[in-house]
């Protein structure tokens, strides 16, 4: 390196005095012949910006570090809230991330693949989004492969903490239906009317869930999961609706191990199941305005909710402050059912949850909320909310859970 | 006295507006778009739209450290970086789209935008130059 720069050097020392004895107009011309190559380089290297846009495989991802506990008193043992917060500090339940490849086959067709790894399920990574993009048209465009399914308005990105203001979205619309991934084909179509942009999608596919804890694990097979959403955006208004159904059936020893005893003859088969949905949301930058309401539908015996919350929050600078109130209750009990199996599978509860967020960064958010969990119990049921107990009961018909968590994509 | 104090506070002020950035919305001097309104304008940078009475529009951004970045998204989307950020997590993430390109500097801006008559580009009103033609002014 160094040697190439003397040989320069000297070379140009050694032009120096040819340099003084080329007449003016020469070195003129000269001068003018190597901005021209440099114009011409420069339209190259642009030309090239315009042919190229951007890399063949795009990379993302995003992270969040969370951390909770719950304040629940119980007659004997302990209780967890649905999230994963217990008694003691836990590290892992909200703490989550993932990392997608967008990998752009031809100028219509792209393979995307999302790996999620979650301490809720011990960092096991798995493939949460693995699908073909296929651009019909500039307003059509199909996926086909496994997708998250799109059952309410944040349901897409429940994951990706800095997406949402919330540190865990309420659990009374979004842990309603355990439902996360399907194996699908998606049709969505882009059009606007006005100034209003809509996009409309349409799906088809099935799913295998694990119910949760507090059905023992059973496993409800969702087949036929087809569903229509629509989605409109107005300046800084945005509409949601969207109605899916499935034929869902439950194996008869997993209904067992749930606590429906098998004397009562109860079946869970090709049951035609429900999730309906309605969405509001306001965002200008200075406030920010959400609400839900969502039902799910199983047309048998089994305990129909009936869902929803509202937030509002203030951006202040880099703080936001919120506050969300969101309730479950059961709807059309089958009352000819034992009380005791009404109270083990319906879901009721209310709560308060007041929020503060703050922008670290343009990519780092810290957020902290504190939940007080209350009316668990009517003349209708008596439950434990989202609460899952060991061995005993609560104590009291309220509980409190406090959440911290930074998230952040890359 | 108070007449110097007030004129130097005028001249204060003077300096002060000129200081705010007035970012407007360019295509290309032979672009077939005429007039965008900001719905347009929004809907383009949000990626809602891909085209405009027909024809195809490709938006472009400047690199986030660039101030007339954060001045068009806050006074035409009304958005802060951060917010923008948040929004297009929620696209990515669930395959919607792709926030705009982004280029090297504003001297790529100027080149790829009166290059090719499918870029819509943003920049700070002062720095258009004759092959751009301003299509928004917030």
């Amino acid at each position: 390196m160094r040697k190439a720069l003397s040989v320069v050097l000297g070379a140009s020392l050694a032009a120096g005095p040819l340099w003084a004895q080329t007449p003016e107009s020469e070195v003129q011309q000269r001068l003018q012949d190597y901005e021209k190559r440099l114009a011409q380089l420069e339209e190259q290297q642009y030309d090239n910006a315009v042919r190229n846009p951007g890399d063949r495989i795009k990379v993302n991802g995003f992270l969040s570090a969370g951390m909770s506990r719950a304040e629940v008193d119980t007659t004997a043992g302990s209780a967890t809230y649905i999230d994963g917060a217990d008694e003691k500090w836990s590290h892992d339940a909200l703490t989550r991330a993932g990392i997608q490849f967008n990998a752009s086959l031809n100028d219509r067709a792209e393979a995307v693949v999302q790996l999620f790894a979650s301490g809720a399920d011990e960092f096991d990574a798995e493939l949460q989004w693995a699908y073909l993009d296929y651009q019909l048209t500039d307003a059509v465009s199909i996926k086909a492969g496994r997708i998250v399914a799109p059952f309410y308005m944040h349901s897409q990105y429940i994951d990706v903490g800095y997406a949402y203001p919330w540190v865990s979205l309420p659990a009374e619309v979004y842990q309603l239906a355990p439902i996360k991934t399907m194996e699908a084909v998606e049709a969505s179509w882009r059009f606007t009317t006005g100034p209003v942009s809509h996009r409309l999608s349409g799906f088809w596919g099935s799913s295998t869930v694990d119910g949760g804890e507090r059905v023992a694990n059973a496993q409800f097979q969702a087949d036929d999961l087809s569903g229509l959403n629509l989605t409109s955006y107005w300046r800084n208004w945005t509409v949601r609706a969207a109605y899916s159904g499935a034929s869902v059936s439950v194996s008869d020893e997993d209904l067992a191990g749930a606590g429906v005893p098998p004397v009562l003859g109860l079946g869970f088969d090709e049951v035609y199941t429900y999730f309906a949905g309605l969405g509001l949301q306001y965002d200008d930058g200075s406030w920010f305005f959400s609400a839900e309401k969502a039902r799910l539908d199983f047309g048998n015996w089994y305990p129909s909710s009936e869902s929803g919350y509202v937030t509002l929050g203030k951006y202040l600078g880099k703080w936001m402050p919120m506050v969300t109130w969101a309730e479950v209750s059961p709807s059309d009990l089958d009352r000819s059912l034992p009380a005791v199996l009404n109270n083990a599978l319906a879901e009721r509860q209310k709560s308060w949850t007041g929020g503060l967020r703050y922008s670290l960064t343009d990519a780092i958010a810290l957020k902290g909320e504190v939940s007080y969990y209350y009316d668990f119990s009517s003349d209708d049921v008596t439950t434990s909310g989202f609460f899952l107990n060991d061995g005993g009961q609560l104590e009291d018909d309220h509980a409190t859970v406090i959440r911290l968590s930074a998230d952040l994509v890359f | 006295m108070m007449k110097r104090i007030m004129l130097s506070c005028l001249l204060l002020l003077g300096g002060l507006t000129q200081a705010v950035a007035e970012p407007v919305v360019v295509v290309s001097a032979n672009s077939r778009l005429g007039a965008l309104t900001q719905d347009e304008v929004r809907q383009i940078f949000n990626g809602q739209i891909r085209r405009v009475s027909g024809a195809p529009v490709t938006p472009l951004d400047l690199p986030s450290r660039d101030d007339a970045r954060a001045d068009f998204y806050q006074q035409v989307l009304g958005k802060s970086a951060e917010q923008m950020k948040s929004y297009w997590a929620r696209m990515i993430f669930t395959g919607r789209g792709m926030p705009p390109r982004e280029v090297s500097s504003e001297r790529e801006m100027l080149m790829l935008v009166g290059s090719d008559r499918d870029f819509v580009g943003y920049l700070d009103a002062s720095r258009v130059t004759p092959d751009l033609k301003v299509v928004y002014r917030p």
